[in-house]
């Protein structure tokens, strides 16, 4: 998706502001954090799925909402989408007499640092043999999908070099949209800075991104 | 535009003795969900209660720390780092969420390295927690990959013309974390003291370790 999210090379946001470092500052903050970690061992959805429902907020939207509120935002577009809660339900606050009750997951308290500490990786097997090797040249590809991707645009159809093969993950485009792992490839690509930016970039300078087999050629 | 939060986004003051401002709409939305999401059992709040507790004090930079000062004292443990970067965080019995898949990035006299998620937030939170709201905020994320320098300049980091910048976009499922060159004046260090050095920043590379005089003032 073509949108605001995806800032890499934009201009306009002005100095970089620094506050205490604290990861939260309203208690609210918390509490949404909490939630949606909770949610999602669960089983309500998985990051891609969450990271699309804040991408496909309205531009002007995503910008005027703080970090937490797009996180609010994701786990209320979540609960609609799933069918778990009605629009009335979210505003009341209360689930209805006959509302829909969430029966998997069910994670206790004292499961929850095992949990966390166990992790999740998105590796998984991929069947066929990787395309590219370390060292080879490559070209992001230009494409413009509408649904969720992470294929940023600062690097569409630019000339990069595998500098790493991570091996195969789970792919974040179909996977946000409920339409399988589909696991391919991942390789990281380092990108001249001048390929990217020009001749105001530092020619020695470069950036890496992690790129899945279906967003190279 | 920037996404330091706001005086009356912050619902601190519910805990205050005089109710003069009503809590923000987020904090309001907030409490709604969890209600309803608790009355339908997909979270209930002890549950949400361990994870903020992890969020905010089983992980964070201290843990990224003790891997540098590990790694600067144990070649061989260095070596394993950058060769898989949880592997041997597990040796130290650092692991688990957003964490899963870590690659460690060094910092060397032609090099030095520095981290951003362009299309979001992703960072390493076994080793270094929550990101700080500069890391999240939009004008890092827009600006590092097309102007290091620049922004490295901001957070009073110049680097020399000829040494290299490397910027790690985490756009997919890995994450990384920056092995901060050792100061020096440090020979002989344990890695309790070493580690003291060490700060978030010098881990995301917009910063570098204290010298010891300046951990000294």
């Amino acid at each position: 998706m073509n949108s605001i999210h995806d800032m890499g090379g934009m201009h306009g946001f002005g100095a970089i502001e620094r506050d205490d470092d604290a990861p939260f500052h309203a208690e609210w903050e918390k509490r949404i954090a909490g939630i949606l970690a909770c949610a999602a061992f669960n089983g309500l959805s998985v990051f891609d799925e969450n990271r699309r429902a804040a991408e496909a907020m309205p531009p002007g939207d995503y910008l005027a909402t703080p970090y937490f509120g797009r996180w609010l935002h994701m786990i209320e577009t979540m609960v609609l989408e799933k069918r778990v809660a009605t629009p009335q339900e979210l505003r009341a606050g209360h689930c209805a007499p006959d509302g829909v009750q969430w029966t998997a997951g069910g994670i206790t308290p004292a499961q929850v640092l095992p949990l966390f500490l166990g992790g999740g990786s998105a590796r998984a097997e991929v069947r066929e043999a990787p395309r590219f090797v370390v060292g080879q040249d490559v070209v992001a590809r230009e494409m413009n999908p509408a649904g969720h991707t992470r294929l940023p645009r600062y690097i569409r159809g630019k000339r990069g070099v595998v500098h790493l093969h991570h091996g195969g993950f789970v792919f974040p485009d179909t996977r946000a949209h409920g339409l399988g792992d589909h696991p391919q490839h991942l390789y990281n690509v380092r990108f001249a800075a001048r390929e990217l930016w020009g001749a105001q970039a530092s020619a020695h300078d470069a950036v890496y991104l992690d790129l899945w087999d279906a967003y190279l050629q | 535009m920037s996404e330091r939060h706001h005086p009356h986004d912050d619902d601190e003051h519910e805990h205050d003795h005089d109710h003069t401002e009503p809590p923000s709409d987020y904090a309001l939305r907030v409490k709604a969900i969890e209600t309803l999401l608790s009355e339908k059992h997909l979270i209930d709040r002890a549950s949400v209660d361990a994870f903020i507790d992890i969020f905010e004090h089983r992980i964070g930079p201290r843990h990224g720390a003790r891997v540098v000062a590990r790694a600067w004292s144990d070649p061989a443990f260095k070596q394993r780092l950058l060769a898989n970067g949880s592997a041997a965080m597990a040796e130290l019995d650092i692991r688990g969420v957003q964490g899963e898949d870590m690659v460690v990035v060094e910092n060397t006299p032609a090099v030095h390295n520095v981290v951003v998620c362009t299309l979001c937030s992703c960072y390493p939170w076994p080793v270094l927690g929550l990101p700080p709201s500069w890391y999240k905020s939009f004008a890092y994320r827009s600006r590092v990959v097309m102007e290091p320098r620049a922004v490295l300049a901001e957070f009073g980091l110049v680097i020399d013309d000829m040494r290299e910048v490397r910027v790690w976009d985490s756009n997919a499922e890995v994450r990384y974390l920056v092995l901060p060159q050792r100061p020096a004046g440090t020979e002989g260090w344990d890695e309790a003291r070493l580690a003291e050095l060490v700060t978030r920043d010098a881990m995301v590379g917009t910063g570098i370790a204290r010298t010891p005089t300046a951990s000294a003032e």
